[in-house]
């Protein structure tokens, strides 16, 4: 699409250029009644210059998702910021590997609707309300490997009854939560190749 | 190049300051060598084992010592050479917003499925991401230390996007620092980027540079957004370019600019060019010091 604008830009420059030579060569040979057609030349040059600078700033709305992507034969699932509220729609998509859902109006009646994502791998629950009730339905996700939990309202509490036993679970976003380090460093050291952000 | 300046030090546990903004933009000016004399330089002047990756038209060296991983992406080669022009058309020039495709699409959708990036600079950090991850990687993995992301012009929005997918990885970056860089996204990316990184992006920026000012004039483009953190470098009463041109049409008022006016707009533009390049801003980061 972009390419098309790249082209008409460039279509334009020339249909320019071509307005003025033929300017020239009608004045040179002084038959003015015939300046209508580098005239009409011109005026079509400057709308194809102009029209992927309109399209783009202000025809061209920007999507606001929900974002769904097939990457390397996997669902990816992109709801960061979109401007849809209700998440039940992810319960026919049991198939995802990756889901963002980081919006602050997802709680842990929301996350209900991932219970059969068994390839779900990464998930992102970055400025959610989830709590550590929530991260019960986790435990029976158990491709999980990525999790993102910044600022949240989890606690040690739910970290040791949920996460600590997700088998392959390896990286552990927890920045801005009450997770202490004590829990995560013991987490981490528990197997090698284990990452968090904190 | 002066001795002086051998022994420079990262000191991870001070807050941001001239000391990290000197010894990164030395690093952003050694990114420019070809890859034997950039590791002698860098070992020499760093104190850091520097390896340089070049794919297509993107260059970044990578560093590390015992308490750091430095990565520094090159800029815009020379725009008057074939590879410069290159270059500049493939990344500087095809300036669309877009949000690509396949996983680096998935990696920058977490910014929000609204957020849009510089086509350009996306190809680009595509481009050279995988032997630059597997570096980073390794590294990182061998010993986590505090990762350092720097880059003059195209490379400081290289290092800005790369940081970004470096989190996606959860390699925790510790300071981006870039000098004279341009914008990378639209307001939603640039907001993203502001709550993903808190107070660890600097963007130098000499008042008399017109590239950080990019690309929001191009004909194609949307509109684009800067992150934080600005740091405006070079004295504030110097005129510049843009407050030159607003003169001019104030001065102009009779309707004709007489020669003295565009002689003086001139001299204007071309004292713009070289502020741009990164021996000018490391020398005001010296006078900045000294001060």
């Amino acid at each position: 699409m972009f390419q098309i604008l790249e082209y008409l830009f460039f279509a334009g420059v020339l249909l320019i250029a071509l307005a003025v030579v033929l300017f020239l060569v009608t004045l040179v040979r002084k038959r003015f009644k015939r300046l209508w057609i580098p005239s009409f030349i011109l005026c079509v040059g400057i709308v194809t210059l102009i029209s992927p600078a309109i399209y783009t700033r202000i025809l061209l709305s920007v999507d606001l998702g929900p974002r769904e992507r097939m990457v390397d034969g996997e669902v990816h699932i992109s709801l960061n910021g979109w401007d849809g509220n209700s998440y039940a729609f992810l319960q026919t998509r049991p198939e995802t590997v990756v889901l963002q859902m980081a919006n602050a109006d997802v709680d842990d009646q929301a996350l209900q609707y991932l219970r059969h994502m068994k390839n779900l791998r990464e998930l992102d629950l970055n400025d959610s309300k989830v709590t550590d009730q929530g991260l019960k339905v986790l435990v029976e996700l158990e491709s999980l490997e990525v999790l993102r939990l910044r600022s949240t309202l989890i606690t040690d509490q739910g970290f040791r009854d949920f996460l600590m036993t997700l088998p392959n679970l390896k990286n552990l976003d927890i920045r801005e939560t009450s997770v202490s380090n004590e829990v995560a460093n013991e987490w981490k050291n528990a197997k090698s190749g284990r990452r968090i952000l904190r | 190049m002066s001795d002086s300046v051998v022994g420079l030090k990262l000191d991870a546990n001070a807050n941001h300051d001239e000391s990290h903004a000197t010894y990164l933009g030395r690093a952003c000016e050694l990114a420019y060598l070809d890859a034997k004399q950039g590791s002698i330089e860098f070992r020499k002047q760093l104190g850091l084992d520097a390896e340089l990756i070049s794919i297509s038209n993107t260059q970044a060296y990578i560093g590390e010592n015992d308490g750091a991983i430095v990565v520094a992406f090159r800029g815009s080669e020379s725009f008057t050479t074939i590879d410069g022009f290159k270059d500049w058309l493939l990344t500087n020039a095809r300036n669309f917003l877009i949000l690509p495709e396949g996983r680096i699409g998935t990696d920058f959708a977490a910014a929000g499925v609204g957020a849009r990036f510089h086509s350009g600079f996306m190809s680009a950090l595509n481009d050279i991401w995988d032997p630059l991850f597997a570096k980073v990687d390794n590294a990182y993995s061998e010993c986590e230390r505090p990762v350092w992301l720097t880059g003059h012009s195209l490379g400081g929005a290289l290092a800005l996007l790369c940081a970004w997918r470096l989190h996606q990885h959860f390699v925790a970056v510790h300071q981006i620092c870039t000098f004279g860089a341009p914008m990378i996204g639209n307001d939603i990316a640039a907001e993203a980027f502001k709550r993903e990184f808190p107070s660890k992006i600097y963007r130098y920026v000499d008042i008399g540079d017109i590239v950080p000012k990019l690309p929001t004039i191009s004909l194609f483009s949307n509109s684009y957004a800067h992150c934080d953190t600005e740091i405006v470098v070079g004295e504030a009463t110097e005129k510049s370019a843009l407050n030159c041109l607003k003169e001019t049409a104030a001065q102009t008022v009779d309707g004709a600019i007489n020669s003295l006016v565009a002689n003086s707009l001139w001299s204007e533009v071309k004292k713009g060019m070289p502020s741009h390049l990164m021996g000018n801003y490391l020398s005001r980061l010296t006078s900045k010091r000294r001060q």
